[in-house]
This record gives structure tokens, C-alpha cells and sequence, in this order.
């Protein structure tokens, strides 16, 4: 299996795997945080209608797939923080209005378009090109550098809005930056795990390791590890079975999950010390 | 060490077009230990949430010389399930800069220790939140609350729903803090333990928008026994609230 290496798409597959499997749960446990899981999958068919134009006038695929991708975050973004079934309602017009977007546009474009769109609704690693994964790895320093930044008021935010808004921290700006930050990961994970299922490697691996982490960093790295656990595997899987990788590496994933939560939680359980719970709950 | 005092002038305060608050005006001194009681839907924690600039007002100002505030809500906000360590929790209470390391460092570390100290919890520093009791959990939110060590104090309901070993914690932690000539405010249905530290009580009263219907000492006057009895009659025992026990 290793002898695929020596082909320059494997390596670039390799390379494009580790970047995600890596990165998405950094993001994805923010999301988690925040009760925002599900915006990944909206940001991901946003990012279709994207990929859908830049088919129609033969233009680059990535940076038409991200600039959607962020307009529809940010979007889902400020109306969430109008209202909260308001953003429930703006999450939903963006699965429906995006994936028609994608699915129309590509129907205009060229008769090989439609073979394209399957590529990036479920991941094709064999057609990722030098120049896609050069921004792929910009994106992925981009998200990491941010996180270094303000990653700290993102989780201060998520943590208590109101007491962050007290210590003056720029609670919009934190949001919409999350937004976005998920939206750039959403763009990385096209090429490998596919739109249609990228957001469920920023949330599943977050979700098994959250099953044994008593801390949110502990979650981070533990979530970043099984991702990249995820991603390597799925990858070498799909090479060797011929099946695309990203359905693959997030049955990987939420294999992971069962397993944690199943065996190795209920073990970590008995471990914590009993929990005295509430004996009166004030108004 | 600064002189903390906040005065609010004619403050008017709408939620849903509806006026909660109305000419309100307050003055609370450098140290002063102030409670605010009254009937559900007075406006007790609106008025909290006003002096800290998380709600608007209609009309009024407010004057505060120093925006170093702690807040501990009265309540941990919903969670989507991430774990939290205690640490990690205190660590949201500091001070942050435009830009931060997202990890924390010594100097920070040994403020969030020291906090911990304080209100008994350094023990249980690298627990998870959400598995701790509810008394354990509001301890936790007062450190958050002085890891920066404010000037000023604001607390939303902190001896609600947590047991009598806790509340006693709570009490030493606000005395000793007290006597740092810190000022405290505080928003309470159960002033039962904290009683003996409180310097002044003002009653906000029902049917009158907000607005003071008592600013003195206690014990409260008896006319105003009804105001608790609105407020309480579920769970609480609306004599000792209002310190008509010692009365």
C-alpha cells in the first residue's frame, strides 16, 4: 500500500489529509462549544453554489468555493445573532438554496462539469493539483495563525458571552470570525472529505474525544489527533478498496466515536467522583 | 486603590417596549456592601445587567470610576457539551489583550491558582466544570469573577440552589473581599447568610417600574413584608430575606 506513495497525487492527497484531518477538529470544537455544529454543513452547500459557478465560467474552483462560503457564514452569522430561530431558519434556507445553487449552475456548465461536482460533493484527492494544495496549506497556516491570535477570546466567548462583553472582549467580531474561520476549513476539507460530509470531520472527531477530555484544550488536541487518525487511515483505505475517501474517513471517525462512547467512557465515568447535584434551583 | 463609586442618574430602562425601569437614580460609596431585593419582575437583575453595560437604557446615565468589574451571573450559560477544567473556566475572567497567546502562562496561571485559593477550590483545578456540584460551580464562577481582582462586584443571585456548606464559603470569600474595600452589589432572593455583611438594602418595587420603594439599612420596615411574600412564596422564607428576624 505504502508503494502508492511514490505517485505525486498520493503525496498530495497525503499532504491534503493530514492538513484537515488536523484542522477541522481545532474549528470543529469551537462550533461544538457554541451549539453551532451544524454550520459547517451549512457553510458546505454554500460553498457548493461556488464550486457550481466557477464551473459555469471555467474559473478556479477554490477561491470561488471560499469566497461563498464566507459570505454564507458570515451571513448565517448576523442573522443568528438577530435571533436564534431566525438563524435556525437562515442555516436551513442555506442547505437548500446552496445545494440547488451548486446543482443548477453545474447543469449549465459543460457535460464534464457534472463529474466534477461529484468530486467535490464527496472528495476526489486523485484531481487535487500542486496550485490546490499550495492553498490548502495557506488556508490551514491562516486558521492556525488566527487561532493563535484570538483564540483565546473565541473561547472566552463561547464560554459567557455576557461576562466577555463585560471585559470588553469584542463578542461580534469573535463570532464572525469563528464563522469565517469555519468557513476557510469547510474549503479545506472540499478536496478530501468532500462538502456534503466535511463538517462531519470538524464535529465527529470533537464529538468522540470530548467521550474521555476533561478539559476544552484537552478536546482540541485529543479531537485533532483522532482526525488525523481519520483522515490518514480513511485515505489509505479508499486507495486500496477504490472508494472515495471522504465517506470513508468519517466512517472511520464515527466508528471512533462508537467505540469511546461505548467502552472507553463508561470506564472514564466510573474514575470521577460522584456529582452532588442541585438541591434547589433559584429563579 | 481606586475609589470605586457608581451613581446612576434617572435611568429608564425598556425590554420589549415595555418599561422595567423608571427614573431610577442610585449612588453606591467606595466599600459598600449594597443589596438589591425585590419581587420577580421588579427589575433586579435588569438593573444588574444595565450597570454593566450588557442592556440599554432608554434614558439616564450612569457614572462608574473604574470599568474594572467582576460579574458572576447567576446561572452557567447552556453548554454544547465541550468539557471545561476549572482552570480553564477562572482563565475567562482575566483581563485580555487585543492579542493573546491562547495558552495560558505562568504569570496568569498563578492568578487563577491564587483565585482558586480563595474560595477553597484549588484542589479540583484540573476537574471538569460540568461535573462539579452546584455550590462547587458557583464558588468556581465567584474565582472567575476575581481573578482580575475588580474594584467593583456584581452578583446575580449567588447563594440560589447551592447547600449551606457552600453558602457559608461564599460568605467568608465576600467578607474577606469586603474588607479590601471593594465595593459589592448583589441581586438575591436568600440574603439569609450574607446578611451580616450587608451595609444597605434597596427594595425595588412590584407595579412601580423599577423603581426604589426602600434605600436604607436592615432591617427592612414591616409594610414592606409583602414585597418578599410576592416574590418567595414557593420555596423561601421571606421573613429572614428581608431580615425581619431580627426585627
Amino acid at each position: 500500500m505504502i508503494d502508492i506513495l511514490q505517485y505525486e497525487f498520493a503525496q498530495r492527497a497525503v499532504v491534503a489529509a493530514i492538513l484537515i484531518g488536523l484542522v477541522a477538529p481545532i474549528i470543529g470544537v469551537f462550533l461544538v462549544q457554541r451549539r453551532l455544529a451544524l454550520l459547517g454543513d451549512g457553510t458546505g452547500h454554500v460553498a457548493l453554489t461556488g464550486v457550481g459557478l466557477a464551473l459555469f465560467f471555467n474559473w478556479a474552483p477554490i477561491p470561488m468555493a471560499m469566497l461563498a462560503a464566507v459570505i454564507g457564514a458570515v451571513s448565517i452569522e448576523i442573522i443568528r445573532d438577530r435571533s436564534k430561530v431566525a438563524g435556525d431558519l437562515a442555516l436551513a434556507l442555506m442547505f437548500y438554496g446552496g445545494i440547488a445553487g451548486g446543482v443548477m449552475f453545474v447543469s449549465l456548465a459543460p457535460a464534464s462539469s457534472s463529474t466534477a461536482l461529484n468530486s467535490y460533493l464527496f472528495g476526489s484527492l486523485t484531481t487535487a493539483s500542486n496550485s490546490d494544495l499550495i492553498a490548502l496549506i495557506f488556508i490551514s497556516l491562516l486558521i492556525v495563525t488566527a487561532l493563535f491570535i484570538w483564540g483565546r477570546q473565541m473561547f472566552a466567548v463561547g464560554v459567557d458571552t455576557d461576562v466577555a462583553r463585560v471585559l470588553k472582549i469584542p463578542t461580534k467580531f469573535n463570532a464572525i470570525l469563528l464563522a469565517v474561520l469555519s468557513a476557510l476549513t469547510v474549503v479545506v476539507g472540499m478536496r478530501v472529505v468532500g462538502l456534503l460530509l466535511v463538517s462531519a470531520i470538524m464535529i465527529v472527531p470533537v464529538a468522540a474525544a470530548q467521550q474521555l477530555t476533561k478539559s476544552f484544550k484537552s478536546t482540541m488536541i485529543f479531537g485533532s489527533l483522532l482526525g488525523l487518525l481519520s483522515s490518514i487511515s480513511g485515505l489509505f483505505i479508499s486507495f486500496s478498496v477504490d472508494i472515495p475517501p471522504g465517506p470513508t474517513i468519517v466512517m472511520i471517525s464515527l466508528l471512533l466515536f462508537v467505540f469511546l462512547a461505548l467502552v472507553a467512557a463508561p470506564l472514564n465515568r466510573r474514575s470521577r467522583p460522584k456529582v452532588v447535584k442541585h438541591e434547589h434551583e433559584g429563579k | 486603590m481606586l475609589i470605586s463609586k457608581i451613581e446612576l442618574n434617572q435611568i429608564c430602562v425598556d425590554l420589549e417596549n415595555t418599561r422595567v425601569i423608571d427614573q431610577l437614580t442610585l449612588a453606591i460609596n467606595q466599600g459598600e456592601f449594597v443589596a438589591i431585593l425585590g419581587a420577580n419582575g421588579t427589575g433586579k437583575t435588569t438593573l444588574l445587567k444595565v450597570i454593566l453595560g450588557l442592556l440599554p437604557m432608554a434614558h439616564g446615565s450612569i457614572a462608574m470610576n473604574s470599568d474594572n468589574v467582576g460579574y458572576v451571573p447567576q446561572r452557567l450559560p447552556l453548554q454544547g457539551g465541550v468539557p471545561i477544567s476549572v482552570m480553564e473556566y477562572v482563565s475567562t475572567g482575566l483581563r485580555v489583550k487585543k492579542v493573546n497567546s491562547f495558552w495560558i502562562n505562568k504569570t496568569e496561571s498563578k492568578l487563577i491558582q491564587q483565585a482558586l485559593k480563595t474560595v477553597g477550590l484549588f484542589d479540583i483545578k484540573n476537574s471538569n466544570l460540568f461535573n462539579l456540584s452546584g455550590g462547587q460551580q458557583r464558588r468556581v464562577m465567584i474565582a472567575r469573577a476575581l481573578v482580575s481582582n475588580p474594584d467593583i462586584l456584581l452578583l446575580d443571585e449567588p447563594t440560589a440552589g447551592i447547600d449551606s456548606d457552600s453558602q457559608e464559603s461564599l460568605k467568608e470569600v465576600l467578607d474577606a473581599y469586603k474588607k479590601n474595600l471593594k465595593t459589592i452589589i448583589l441581586v438575591t432572593h436568600e440574603l439569609e447568610v450574607l446578611e451580616p455583611l450587608v451595609d444597605r438594602v434597596v427594595v425595588l418595587g412590584t407595579n412601580t417600574k423599577g423603581s426604589v420603594i426602600y434605600d436604607g439599612k436592615l432591617p427592612i420596615p414591616k409594610h414592606l413584608y409583602s414585597i418578599a411574600h410576592h416574590s418567595h412564596e414557593d420555596s423561601i422564607n421571606s421573613k429572614s430575606i428581608l431580615g425581619l428576624d431580627n426585627s
